[in-house]
Parts: structure tokens; sequence; C-alpha cells
């Protein structure tokens, strides 16, 4: 069975939602609160074979029972049985990979499929249904639980223990009777019996010693034994047909085996249960599974082209994004109730490969360089964190973490591939800053950026990070600046670096010292040189020296009042935690 | 030694595919099709042209114990209709609940439809097989529909060319030109089981009769010492009915051809004898067409002298309205715009000279039309006398035991004495074949001459 298309309205935090599903393996990935789950657990309802839900008044959307809730899928690659008149062959439609679903069958390439529709209003009894496609006032049929099953939908959550054995609706109880219906039920019953009669020569004697006190007093208090009184073992409590025959490895049971393998197994089990192909779901998929084995789970999941699985799971691991193609990835988002299921397109398939948790982020600063992203995790670990601290109730999140934020610089080097980047995340739903340098041939430009919606910091002056603090550090942390460098780099070359930069304004023994730097006089010319001395040196041109540039920032920002600087960062700061 | 029977079952079960058999009268086709079915695995498609076809089958079904999720009776026109009209867009069936002669619409629209891939998905998931009965009264378009079901299913079909007596509406088909090329024949069911236990001679001497027809031969009744024969006269009608009545016991049948003889006869015979009327009512129709314009206007004068008119129709008592004491309150009511009355009217003049009735269905239905009025379910008296009689074409007529009917209405049916009114006035082969099969115990023929020769 395929799923093609989801409708979601007014089931918890989806007010709606309208998704084509356009891939057979889907990872949907999206911000804490994305309700992303909620899509999961919507579908493992619409296709539940049981009788009734746990549903009460919270499910429904801001609680408002007046608006029912309501799932719908259409479906296609159905099981034969449910193809028949009786069944719903009258209420067939068709589906088009390009065209969507359609009441009449045009082409070879038209499949047939059925619009199924689960409802709950405020009496909060579950109504599933067949719809008709035609746009008549045909009433729709409903659909069995029995006939529900057989379309073999699973999700794999947290109960994996009950799938390992034969209890009632388990899924392992579900594979073994699809070729056998009618034997396993009298087998446990047997098996119990036999149980029953073998406990029964157990000699109990030794618990029948209180026995003899008891009669007496029982008799004064008017009981009798119509037979006679004895230890026995109670049936009831030694049944076996509630999953007490489970799967087990040699000796030991299953059940005793980590939850990784547990789940790995009952995905298994589920796979082979449903011959005419089954949809598995998994909420977080990567729960209790090293990255080596979370890996070969999505690769075995994967579908080939003649399966008819599906696979649908939530993540919030990089490991899993990773594996996956781009195609394979779903950005969910929800605003106010509106539902979003984006796909992620193929051109970012690099950054899938090289940078998996930009798509695990609820913001994204796309940073130019790895100066930049340095500086902000600096910034917010030495400096943001403490005064926000201190100015309580002023800010939203104290921290990156919080709020959700991850600076993330562009993949490729040179830093020419970051609006491109940045539009093409704020196209899949996420918030989405720029910080760079200048707005010198950007492409898209800065505009283009803003119109999307994405918020442009750039530094004053089109200049970079290195020139721009030169310009705007207090005049006696310039020295330290240096030293900084020093630390970060080999010493002889920094001062190469100054050297080459100075040498045409005062003499060459004089680049070789602070002092020496100063007698040329001119403040602002110094300021100028020794910005471009570090950025053609490159002397913090690298995360971890970005990040050292921050915590050295962290110390004088105070200082730095009314800089630029101070302003980019101050409109950084308030985007991040505001 | 196999019986031909068996041989048939067999063929029917095991058919990949498609099959045809040939069944006298009375000679076990249902039995055969109720047979085969058990026997088969899977679920049977049985279709038949009528709603009494279909009471008949799913009866036998029930009698031999056959479990329900064997088979599927349906009428040809009914099962079509479901598929076309669950799929309007693709069939382009305009009526969704056709009337009349909507159902024509129907056959094109199912052609259209079933010339869509997806179909085949479906049939082959409710049906393993197809049996369709009175094959000889398929039009061309339901014979075009079987053809394609061949396609995916195995395919029986069984009827009786010589019974093909609605051949005068659309063209039906020809069993050597249409059917025998593609449905192989088994053996033909020539047992007379329908006489075996009442009168098997008269069983044997009327295969004989069929024998001489298939070969366009002419009759000669004296030769058949079962069958009795009677000059004919309008006198010698009322006379014979009377006089079988009054020496046989069980059920008869008078036939007739023409619907007025049939009235006729009916009426001379005082209420004796039941005359039924047609499936589609026109009478009962058109005169409650004519009180709906009559309420618009609120003219009650005109409503009772209508109802009037139609009650004298079904009964053969002149004076039924005049010097009535116990109808003037009545009356009045009905003058006074209270139609839910009429019932109780019915009722008073069926106690007071029921036994004079020789329409009673008429009259029934007209009761039950002004009951089905009363519920307020329907906007008209026109659409109530519809759903009225739509229950009787779905749930059978009420069963009289001496009734003069039509061949066209009591085709398939059994009684156990059969009288032929008017052997010359019978048409053709097909109509007369059909009347002289219908009684199990005796036959009695009235014509000009026991020398018959009617041709086609």
């Amino acid at each position: 069975m395929k799923l093609r298309k989801l409708i979601i309205q007014k089931f918890r935090g989806i007010d709606n939602l309208e998704w084509e599903i356009k891939s057979d393996l889907v990872c949907l990935v999206g911000p804490g609160d994305s309700t992303k789950s909620t899509i999961l657990l919507a579908l493992e309802y619409l296709f539940s074979p049981n009788w009734n839900l746990p549903i009460t008044d919270s499910d429904f959307h801001q609680m408002v029972v007046q608006n029912p809730i309501i799932i719908e899928a259409i479906i296609t690659e159905l099981p034969e049985s449910l193809l028949s008149e009786e069944k719903f062959g009258l209420y067939l439609g068709f589906w088009n990979n390009d065209g969507g679903s359609k009441k009449n069958q045009e082409n070879d390439d038209d499949h047939i499929a059925l619009k199924i529709r689960l409802t709950i209003d405020s009496d909060l009894e579950p109504v599933w249904e067949v719809m008709s496609f035609q746009e008549d006032e045909k009433e729709p049929r409903r659909i069995s639980s029995t006939d529900r099953q057989k379309l073999g939908v699973a999700k794999i959550g947290s109960y994996v223990d009950a799938d390992l054995a034969w209890g009632r609706n388990s899924a392992l109880s579900r594979l073994t009777q699809r070729d056998d219906l009618t034997k396993i039920p009298s087998l446990l019953a047997e098996a119990e019996r036999r149980v029953l009669n073998s406990l029964a020569e157990l000699d109990l004697s030794l618990l029948e010693m209180a026995i003899g006190d008891i009669v007496p007093v029982a008799q004064i208090m008017g009981i009798n034994a119509q037979d006679a009184f004895h230890a026995g073992i109670d049936p009831l409590r030694v049944s076996l047909r509630q999953g007490a025959i489970s799967l087990f490895d040699g000796q030991l049971p299953l059940s005793l085996r980590g939850a990784g393998s547990r789940r790995l197994m009952t995905m298994a089990i589920h796979k082979s249960g449903v011959k005419e192909g089954a949809v598995i779901l998994v909420d977080e998929i990567e729960n209790s599974l090293e990255p080596y084995r979370l890996r070969h789970l999505i690769r075995q999941l994967r579908p080939n082209d003649n399966d008819n699985h599906q696979v649908l799971f939530t993540t919030h691991s990089s490991v899993t994004v990773v594996e996956c193609i781009a195609s394979e990835i779903f950005v969910v988002n929800s605003q106010n109730g509106n539902t979003k299921v984006i796909q992620v397109s193929v051109d970012l398939q690099n950054i899938v490969r090289s940078i998996p948790e930009a798509f695990l982020c609820r913001k994204v600063i796309i940073c130019e360089g790895k100066t930049e992203s340095g500086l902000l995790l600096s910034l917010d670990q030495n400096f943001w964190q403490n005064k926000h601290e201190k100015e309580t109730g002023q800010w939203r999140y104290l921290t990156m973490a919080e709020a959700g934020v991850s600076p993330i610089e562009s993949p490729k080097s040179g830093g020419s591939e970051a609006p491109k980047f940045a539009l093409a995340m704020a196209k899949l739903g996420y918030e989405v800053a720029y910080f760079g340098d200048s707005d010198r041939d950007l492409n898209p430009s800065a505009d283009c950026m803003k119109e999307n919606g994405i918020d442009v910091f750039l530094w004053d002056g089109n200049v970079e990070i290195e020139r721009r603090l030169c310009f705007d550090l207090p005049q006696n942390e310039l020295e330290g600046l240096i030293t900084l460098a020093e630390n970060l780099n080999d010493r002889n070359k920094v001062w190469a670096d100054i050297k080459k930069q100075f040498s045409t304004h005062i003499s060459p023994e004089f680049c070789s010292s602070w002092e020496g730097l100063i007698s040329l006089g001119d403040e602002r010319k110094l300021r100028e040189l020794l910005g471009k001395a570090a950025d053609d040196g490159k002397w913090f041109k690298r995360r971890d020296k970005g990040e050292s540039l921050g915590t050295f920032l962290s110390g004088y920002l105070d200082m730095m009042g009314d800089s630029p600087t101070f302003r980019t960062l101050v409109s950084i700061e308030k985007w991040c935690y505001g | 030694m196999v019986d031909e029977f068996d041989i048939v079952v067999e063929q029917l079960v095991t058919a990949k595919s498609p099959v045809s058999v040939k069944a006298a009268a009375g000679c076990g086709k249902t039995e055969a099709i109720v047979r085969a079915v058990a026997l088969s695995t899977g679920k049977q498609l049985v279709l038949t042209h009528t709603n009494a076809g279909v009471a008949a089958l799913r009866s036998r079904f029930r009698k031999h114990h056959v479990p329900v999720s064997q088979y599927q009776v349906d009428t040809i026109a009914s099962w079509l209709l479901k598929y076309a009209s669950a799929y309007p867009s693709m069939s382009n069936l305009a009526v969704a609940k056709p009337q009349g002669n909507d159902w024509g619409e129907v056959y094109p629209a199912a052609q259209k439809l079933f010339s869509y891939a997806f179909l085949e998905n479906v049939l082959m998931a409710s049906y393993d097989g197809v049996y369709i009965d009175e094959y000889q009264d398929c039009t061309q378009l339901q014979h075009a529909i079987a053809l394609r079901l061949c396609n995916f299913l195995p395919v029986r079909v069984l009827g009786d060319p010589l019974q093909g007596i609605f051949d005068f509406c659309d063209p039906i088909v020809d069993w050597q030109t249409d059917v025998l090329p593609t449905f192989n024949p088994t053996p033909d069911l020539t047992q007379p089981y329908r006489w075996q236990n009442s009168n098997p001679e008269l069983g044997k001497q009327l295969g004989d009769i069929r024998t001489k027809l298939l070969n366009h031969e002419p009759v000669d009744i004296n030769l058949y010492p079962e069958i009795n024969w009677q000059p004919w006269s309008e006198n010698s009608e009322i006379e014979v009915c009377k006089y079988v009545k009054a020496h046989k016991r069980g059920t008869i049948a008078g036939i007739h051809y023409w619907p007025d003889d049939a009235h006729r006869t009916a009426k001379g015979l005082n209420g004796l004898y039941q005359s039924i009327e047609e499936m589609d009512c026109k009478e009962l129709m058109t005169t409650v067409r004519r009180i709906d314009e009559w309420l618009l206007q609120e003219n009650f004068t005109a409503i009772i002298s209508g109802i009037k008119n139609l009650t004298m129709k079904a009964c053969a008592e002149r004076s039924i309205f005049s010097d009535k004491e116990y109808l003037k309150k009545e009356f009045e009511q009905l003058q006074n715009g209270d139609l839910s009355i009429v019932p109780k009217i019915i009722d008073s003049i069926t106690n007071d000279i029921g036994k004079k009735v020789y329409r009673k269905e008429l009259l029934n239905e007209m009761k039950n039309t002004f009951q089905e009025f009363s519920t307020e379910k329907y906007s008209s008296i026109y659409e109530a006398a519809f759903a009225a009689r739509y229950r009787t074409r779905v749930n059978g007529r009420k069963p009289e035991n001496r009734i003069i009917s039509r061949t066209l209405l009591i085709k398939g049916l059994e009684f156990n004495h059969a009288i032929v009114l008017n052997a010359d006035k019978l048409q053709n082969q097909k109509n007369f074949y059909v009347a002289i099969t219908r009684g199990s115990e005796s036959l009695t023929i009235l014509s000009s001459s026991p020398l018959l020769n009617l041709d086609k």
C-alpha cells in the first residue's frame, strides 16, 4: 500500500495540512513542536485496527471540540480483497503521480486509489469511512477494522515488546495468522491446558499446612468447604494467550535485549508481515541505535523499485539526515496551526551531506565565513549568556541552544554559495538570517534575500570582520588583538603580514613592535592597515580562531558602545534571542 | 450411466471458457444453476432478467442451504446500474434512479464503463465466475457486455430460445449466430422434472410437442391424450375455467396473450379468477397523474370520479357505488380534501363486494398508493404510486390460487393446472410453448381447431 496524499484538520497542533507524499522513504524533520510527531500519530490513528482510540478533548485543535478532527488519505497499491464489489470496488478513484487524484481512469499510469477518512467529533467516537471520488452526494462506506488491518500500517512505538510475542493484536500474530487463520488460538489454548495440567501435578502440600488452621475458624464464621479446601493453580492467572509465548534467541527472550535490538526486530516483523506492502511509521528512528546501526537500518528500510513498502519517520539526528538523499527529507513547519510539509530540493544535496544539522534547527544564521560562525558561538557562550541572565525579562531565550539557533557556515570556502543556501533554507520554511561581510556581488542579492523573509546582517562599510573590528576596538585593546593573533598563528608570520602593510608608511624597523606601529601617528590609518593585515593574513579565518576572537571580543564589547560592530552584533542578538 | 443433468452441472463447474446450456421448460435449469454454484469455489455472480427470477433463484439457493457467501443474485439491469451509477463520469449515466424508459440508458452506460481497465481488477476481486439465466431474452447490448465479461471470468449462459418471447422490443440474441460461436454448448437439458411427480406422461408429450415446434411442424392435439382440447368461444373460456376450478385442486392459470382479453375473461368469471396487472401498472399511473393535477386545482369532485372509474375497472359488479350508505360519509370526507380516507373506501368496497373483484392487484395498488402518500414522504401521488409499485416489483406479487394472466407475465412460473384460453391469438410458437408448459398436472387448450399451425 502506498500513501499518496494526506489531509489533516483540527487535530492537536494542526489546524490544517495538505501534503502530497512524493517519496517512498520519508524523513520528517522540523523544530520541536513543528507537529511532525502529530503527523505520524494521525497516520497511526487513521489506519488503526482498534475499535477505539484514546481521544480526549485535548486532541482537538485548540480544544475546540465543535470542530471535528478529520484525517484523510489517498492510498494506492491496494490489497486485492478490498477491490471487490462488496467492499470498495464501487468507491474507487485514481491517482497519477503528476496529476494527483482523479475520478476517471485515463492513462496507463493511473493507479487505482481509495480515499479513507477518519472523523472524530465531540462525541469522541472515531468513524472510519471510505469516501467516494465522484462529486455526487454518494454516502461514504464504513471500513471495518479487519479491512484497515489489511492495509498494513504499523507504528513502531514504545511498546515494542508486545510485537515480539504472540499476543492478541501483535504483529507477530498477524504475520503467523496470515497463512493459517484458525490454528493459533487452539494451539495457545492447548498449550495453556498442558501447562495447567503439569502444574497440577506439583506437590503443594507445603502450602497447605496453613489450611488446617483456617478450616475450624471458617466453620465458625459460617464457611464450609463444599468439597475440600486445598492449594490449586488459578487458570486466570496462567494465561498464555496474552503474550506469554514470545520470541526467543536460544534460551533468552528477545525482550531482554537492548531497546535498539528490540525495535529493529519489531520493524523486521512488520516489514515481513504484509505481502502487499506495509507502511512503517517510526517516531524518532534514531532511538536506542548507534550511528552504524541507524545507517544500516535506513538502508534496509529504504524500499526498492519493486517494493510496495513505504517508510515514514521523524528524526532529530544528523546521522539520519546524512543517510537520506535530499528528496527523501521533508521539512515540517507549523505557523498557528497552518502546517506545511516541504520536500527538500535536490539542489541542497551537498548541504544534506555536509551540514545535516542545518535541517534540525529552528532558526539558522548563514555565516559567510568560518570566522563569523565561530565568533557567534563564542559570544553566545561567553558574553550573551551572562548578559541575558542579568537582564531578566528582556530576552525570550537565554542561549542560542534554547532559541534553537544554529550558526552555520557555508559549505564552500569563500562563502559565495552562502546566499543561495540561505534562500533555499528560507524557502523550506526556516527562519533565516544572513551574516556576512559586505553586499558586494551577493548572488542572490541582499534585496532578494530580504524579499524572501531573510534578515540580512552585514558589517558597516562593506568591510570584512577583521577590518571592522580594527576600526571599532578601543585603542588600548588593539595591541591585545595582535597578541591574540600571535597566539593563534605563527608569531613571525603575523609580524610579516603587518610589515607588508605598514612598510609603505613607516620604515621597516618600526614594523616589529607595537610601539613601532604607533609611531605612524595616524590612528585611523593604523587601524586600517592593521585590519588589512589581519584580513590578508587570514589570522582568524578558521572556526576555532573565530571563536577565540569572540572570546577576546567578549571582554570589550561593553566598552564598544556605539560602534558599528556593536550595532551589528546587537541586531544579531535581537534576532537570535528576542 | 451418468445422468445428462450431472454432465451439464460438471461442465458448468469446471468450465474455463464460456459455456451455454439449452434447457427446455421445466427441465431443471434452475436446479442446475444452484447445484453448479454450490459445487464451485469462490463467489459466483448469478444474473437474470426479472425480480421474480431473482426471487425464485434465491429461494432455491436457500432450499439447498447454499452458503450466502457463494453467490450473489441480481437482475442484469440492477447489477449494471450499480456499477454505472457508481462511476457516472466514466459511464456517462445521466440518471442515477432510472424509471421506465430510463432503463434503456443503463446498458450503453455500463458498456462504456466496462471498457475501462480497472473494472477487471474489481470483478476479479469480487467473483470467480458468472451465470446468466434466461439468456434467450438478452438484448444485443446485454450480450456485448456478457462477451466483455468473458475476458476475465468464466461465463456460463443458460436459456431456451423457444421461450424468447420478449423479442418485440430491442433486438435480442440469436442462439445460433450470437451465442453458440462464443459459448460452447453442453448437452441440452431435456428431462421433464417439473411433471415427474404429478403427470410424467404430460411431460413426455410436451417434450414431443417441443420437437415438433422446433421443426416448424404442425401440432395435432388429438395425438396427446393428456392434453384436453375444447373449441374456442368466449363462452367456452368461462365454462372451462369454471370446470377446472370445480373439479381440480391446486393453482390454476388461464393464459391469454393480450391484456384486454385477460381482463375480459376474468370479468366474465365474476371474481373467481384474478386478473394480473402488468409490472408498470399503466392504468393506475395514468389515473394517479390526473389526480395530481386535480389536486393542484383542488378539484376533489374530479378526484372522486377518477377513483371511482379506476375501482369500477377492477370489479365485475355494475353498481358498486350507487346507493351505498356506508360510503356516503367517506366520500364526503374525500370531497373535503382528506385523501387518507381512500384506503378505507377501498377496504369498505372490498368487504361489500369482495368476491366480485377480479383485479384485486389493481385495487390493492391503489390502496397502497394512498397509504404511502399519507406518510408524507412524497411530493406527489405519482411518486407514492411508483414507490408502492416498486415495492411489489421487488418483493413479488401476492400469490393467488386462480389467475388469468398473459404469457409475458407468467413465463418462468409454475402452476398445477394451465388453461390456454385462445391458442390462435398467441402470436407465435414461442408464446405457445411458454403457455403450454406452465401446468404440472393438467393442460387444457382452447382453439378453433385441434390442429395447430402457428408460424414462427
